[in-house]
């Protein structure tokens, strides 16, 4: 098993863990992304379909950890996603049968909109303001970096491929970078303006909950982020061979990803996991693409994990589809001219 | 501060929902938990919280807006009017009171003892006096 292989381990252990708790902490009234009520998931029936789904979870990791030392790419992952989605659908299909009608009385407080959330902002401008800087470097040393540039880094931080400079690989990360921001900034305004705040007093509290914590976990991500992509498209001014200060930064990455999702899970369901569930479930594409032309929302709580989705019936929905799509194949078309 | 009132539209009631919206938010501004100036949800707003479309929530506030109880601005917030109370005339009255004796006949019809309906009223006439 080499390096790549073992920086894989702990994610996919990682990702069944998550895959694990979330079905524990189910939404109000929500099991399996099916409206059944709250008791069922205490049921015979409830904790036998928890049982199989999580046996089979932890069967699509055992499949992806014997699939490591054969390949440290994507197929590990894949298979992992593939058995995890699986397993999702069969529990939801057998949860389906104990579908209740969900409450036809919807509410709404009668107030204003609150002031813009300023700590967001001034996060967004930072991100931005960072990428702006690093692109700004770029372009006055371009004749001062050498004629081929580190394309690709290996775990420990050292270039392991090496491609002819051209515009276009030269400003990459920033692309890939502001595409990010773009993604990122978009999903912040529909949580911030897009989600719904209605329902009972408590569903309420938990929604109110829900938009500010991810609104500043989604923040905190475009300052990483934004920061992460400038430090890769400055680091060859600084050393062509490896990451500059990549020592410390490669490990400290590691952690954080590794660590931050598992965080944000329980700190989700500590926050919001209360909030219920209004949409009907017959708008639910297999429990995780909502679709509701008639339900003017941006954005929705998910049903089949933690933060928010897009109702895809809205343009707003083809627009950061848009940005996924460029986000795919700008970064090849920049890698691959010249 | 003043915390400001929820409505509550119900989907599978015979009223339409532009008449729920219409009617819950007259009774707060007739009984004071909405007063003028008090700001409104847009209709955006309104429509993503309550999940009805665009056009149900413009309906409910263009009625209230030609009735003079709120006043919508392209672009700014609805807000709750200053409504002169307009005089009522006999006619008016008496359709009042028969409209009351009707459906205390129908509440009656549909089985709730005649103590409850008093307690009802007697509620009603507290709230009036405040």
């Amino acid at each position: 098993m080499n390096a790549n292989s073992l920086a894989l381990l702990p994610a996919l252990v990682i990702m069944a863990v998550i895959l694990d708790i979330l079905p524990r902490r189910p939404r109000r009234g929500l099991y399996f992304g099916v409206t059944t009520g709250e008791a069922f998931a205490r049921s015979e029936e409830g904790r036998a379909i928890a049982r199989r789904y999580r046996f089979m979870v932890w069967a699509g990791t055992l499949l992806a950890l014997v699939l490591l030392p054969l390949s440290a790419g994507a197929q590990p992952v894949a298979a992992q996603v593939a058995v995890g989605a699986a397993a999702w659908l069969h529990a939801r299909r057998r949860a389906a049968p104990h579908a209740i009608q969900p409450p036809s009385v919807r509410t709404a407080v009668l107030a204003g909109e609150p002031s813009a959330p300023l700590g967001a902002l001034l996060a967004l401008l930072a991100s931005f303001a960072v990428l702006a800087a690093a692109g700004t470097l770029l372009y006055l040393n371009y004749d001062a970096l050498p004629e081929r540039i580190p394309t690709h880094y290996g775990f420990s931080g050292k270039a392991d491929a090496f491609r002819l400079k051209t515009p276009g690989r030269v400003a990459l990360p920033v692309v890939i970078g502001v595409l990010t921001w773009m993604l990122l900034a978009l999903n912040l305004y529909g949580i911030a303006y897009g989600t719904r705040r209605g329902g009972s007093p408590e569903t309420r509290v938990a929604r109110d909950a829900q938009r500010v914590y991810f609104g500043r976990l989604l923040a905190m991500l475009e300052l990483v982020l934004s920061g992460l992509f400038a430090y890769l498209a400055v680091s060859p001014l600084v050393d062509t061979q490896r990451l500059a200060g990549s020592g410390w930064i490669m490990p400290a990455l590691t952690v954080l990803l590794l660590v931050g999702p598992v965080w944000a899970v329980l700190r989700w369901h500590e926050q919001a996991g209360g909030a219920g569930d209004d949409t009907p479930d017959a708008y639910w594409m297999g429990g995780m693409f909502y679709w509701n032309a008639s339900d003017p929302v941006l954005m929705v709580e998910r049903r089949d994990g933690v933060g928010y989705t897009p109702n895809f019936a809205h343009p707003f929905a083809w627009a950061q589809g848009l940005i996924v799509l460029a986000l795919i194949t700008l970064p090849l078309m920049l890698y691959s001219m010249g | 501060m003043k915390q400001p009132p929820a409505i509550a539209i119900d989907l599978a009631s015979p009223e339409a929902v532009v008449r729920q919206i219409a009617r819950q938010l007259r009774q707060f501004i007739v009984e004071g938990a909405l007063s003028p100036g008090d700001e409104l949800p847009g209709v955006r707003r309104l429509a993503m919280d309550l999940g009805i479309h665009f056009n149900t929530a413009a309906e409910a506030y263009r009625q209230l807006a030609s009735d003079g109880w709120i006043e919508v601005n392209h672009g700014r917030a609805a807000r709750v009017c200053k409504r002169e109370q307009p005089a009522a005339g006999a006619e008016t009255v008496q359709r009042w009171g028969e409209r009351l004796r009707a459906l205390i006949a129908d509440t009656r019809a549909a089985g709730v003892p005649a103590r409850r309906i008093r307690r009802e009223l007697e509620l009603a006439l507290e709230d009036l006096k405040r």
